[in-house]
Formats: C-alpha cells, sequence, structure tokens
C-alpha cells in the first residue's frame, strides 16, 4: 500500500479521538506554561494517564471499527504506536516551545 | 493462476472448553465455499482465526506459505464480520477510496445510492451499510473474501443482486461464506463444509447436513 494512502488511514482513525487528546495535550501546555519545568513530571504522567484513559475508552466503545482498518492492512499495535507517537511528539514539542518561550 | 487457501491445526479453547480442534478446509480462487452450522459452534471464530484477528494455535495458508496474520498482508484476503464495521463519521466516498474502488460500477448495480456518494455512513439505513460494506470486502482486490453472515439486514432483492455479483467475482477470488440463510449459501456455494462439535465435515448433500446434525431429515 502507498505510504500516502497508510498515513490518510492512519489519519482516520486518529481523527477519532483526536479532539479529545489534543484537549488533554494543551490543558498540559497550559500547565506547564503556568507552572513551569519543575511541574514537568506530573504533567508528563497526566498526559500518559490521560491517553491510557482514550486508549480504554476507544477499545471498548469502537472495537469493531477495527475491522475496518485491518481490512486495510493496518493493525491495531500499528494503530496505536503510530497515533500515540505523533500525538506524544506534538506533546513535547509544544512543551519545548514553551520553555524555550518562558 | 487458482489460488488455494487451507487452513487445518486449529486448536482454540475459550477457558476449558475447546471450541475448536479438528478443522480442515480448503477454498479455491474461482469457487465460493459454504460453511455451516449451528448458533455457537465456532463459525465466527474461524473466520477471524483464518484472517488472524484471532490468534492461537493454527496452520493458514495460500499456496502453501504458511502465513500467522493474513490481514496485514495487503492483497490476500479482506473480512466482512458480521456486525457493521466502518467508522460512522466517514463518507461513502471516502470509504470507496480507502478500499480502491470505482463508485460508478456500485450504483450500476445499486443505482439507489445514486444521491448517496457525499452522505456518512452513519446516516445510511442498516440495509444500506450493510450493502455498502458487502461491495467492499467482495469488490476489493483480493485473492480470498470471507463472509459471515453476509446476508443479514438485507431484502430478498438485495440478497439476489449481492449474490449474483459473488457470481461474478468469483471468477477473480475465492469466497468462504457462512450464514444461517443455509438455502441461499447452499445455493451459491461450490463446496460445502459442516461445523459441529468443534470438526469440520465436507457436505455433498443435504444427507451429509443430516447427519452432522445442522438440517432435520
Amino acid at each position: 500500500m502507498p505510504l500516502a494512502t497508510t498515513i490518510r488511514i492512519i489519519g482516520t482513525f486518529y481523527r477519532g479521538f483526536a479532539a479529545v487528546s489534543l484537549f488533554f495535550t494543551a490543558f498540559c501546555a497550559l500547565l506547564f506554561y503556568r507552572n513551569g519545568l519543575h511541574a514537568f513530571t506530573e504533567i508528563f504522567w497526566f498526559k500518559v494517564i490521560t491517553t491510557g484513559m482514550i486508549f480504554y475508552f476507544i477499545n471498548r466503545n469502537q472495537q469493531k471499527e477495527y475491522k475496518y482498518y485491518q481490512n486495510l492492512g493496518l493493525s491495531k499495535k500499528m494503530l496505536w504506536l503510530t497515533t500515540i507517537c505523533f500525538d506524544f511528539t506534538i506533546f513535547i514539542i509544544l512543551i519545548i516551545l514553551i520553555g524555550k518561550n518562558t | 493462476m487458482i489460488h488455494k487457501l487451507e487452513v487445518d491445526g486449529v486448536r482454540f479453547q475459550i477457558g476449558d472448553k475447546t471450541i475448536l480442534s479438528g478443522v480442515y478446509l480448503k477454498c479455491e480462487t474461482g469457487k465460493i465455499t459454504g460453511l455451516l452450522g449451528r448458533n455457537g459452534s465456532g463459525k465466527s471464530c474461524l473466520l477471524e482465526i483464518i484472517s488472524g484477528t484471532i490468534t492461537c494455535e493454527k496452520s493458514v495458508r495460500i499456496d502453501h506459505i504458511s502465513y500467522p496474520a493474513l490481514f496485514r498482508i495487503p492483497g490476500l484476503i479482506h473480512f466482512l464480520p458480521q456486525y457493521h464495521f466502518i467508522p460512522a463519521f466517514l463518507s461513502v466516498r471516502r470509504v470507496f477510496q480507502d478500499f480502491e474502488l470505482d463508485f460508478d460500477s456500485f450504483i450500476k448495480r445499486f443505482p439507489e445510492f445514486v444521491t448517496k456518494y457525499k452522505e456518512r455512513i452513519a446516516d445510511l439505513s442498516g440495509g444500506e451499510k450493510r450493502l455498502v460494506e458487502l461491495y467492499c470486502v467482495i469488490a476489493a482486490k483480493s485473492y480470498f473474501a470471507l463472509l459471515d453472515e453476509p446476508f443479514t439486514h438485507l431484502s430478498p432483492v438485495q440478497i439476489q443482486k449481492v449474490v449474483s455479483l459473488i457470481e461474478e467475482k468469483k471468477s477473480e477470488k475465492g469466497f468462504l461464506i457462512t450464514d444461517h440463510l443455509y438455502r441461499e449459501v447452499t445455493g451459491v456455494c461450490d463446496d460445502l463444509y459442516v461445523l459441529s462439535d468443534g470438526v469440520t465435515h465436507y457436505a455433498e448433500n443435504k444427507q451429509d447436513m443430516v447427519k452432522y446434525g445442522y438440517a432435520k431429515a
């Protein structure tokens, strides 16, 4: 499958929870902006826990939709690895940008 | 070239209960293979095991090459589960794009969809969703299609259209079908297996279906 198609399909999967995840990322960025570097550990674990909760709810409520992605050649592991990496990359970039500007 | 899908050595348990233990099944491109069995006999599990979405002890081979999870290799199989599986927020257009299918060919067969190209899957009726799912799995490019209860949610006219689509596409791929509408299944299939007590039996006629406890004499 062409890489562009794979990315588009992974993007479709991410769309299912992007709004919630990006909301938590923005909230983490706000906390970091207000509290600075010494709060990073707590903020990081907050992000990890909220991502875990999203994983749990998607697995519980939208399990049937995995068949769509599996029919297109993408396993659950592949979907979650790529979307979580992308999500955490956004989180880290935001934290770095805020850290540089404060 | 004819491709051959073979399954054996399946051992699947839930807790202490053995669901599947003596399965042999063969499906070829150019043929429709039926799989019948009572409720809870393990038909859906077997299809999931073949596609690789349930892992257990098994040997699933295409052209003598063994695969632990067929679904991960593009172009080998597509699988229709018995429930709706397309994310509701997607549009019909997007689904056809993902499966690399031509919408015009679809509306030639199902003209009632002519105005639905841009609609979301969530806005379709149960039967319409099923038709879109069925068409994607039947028409998408792959060697085999596994269809778990394909006729659920469909009217008799739609079932007839789907059967003719399957018969048309069987020149390009192999089909493994399981459904409780056994007359439709037996009417369309070239080979038939009955799954009972975790074992598959090749059935040549109705007497065999009675013998293996699926149909009444």
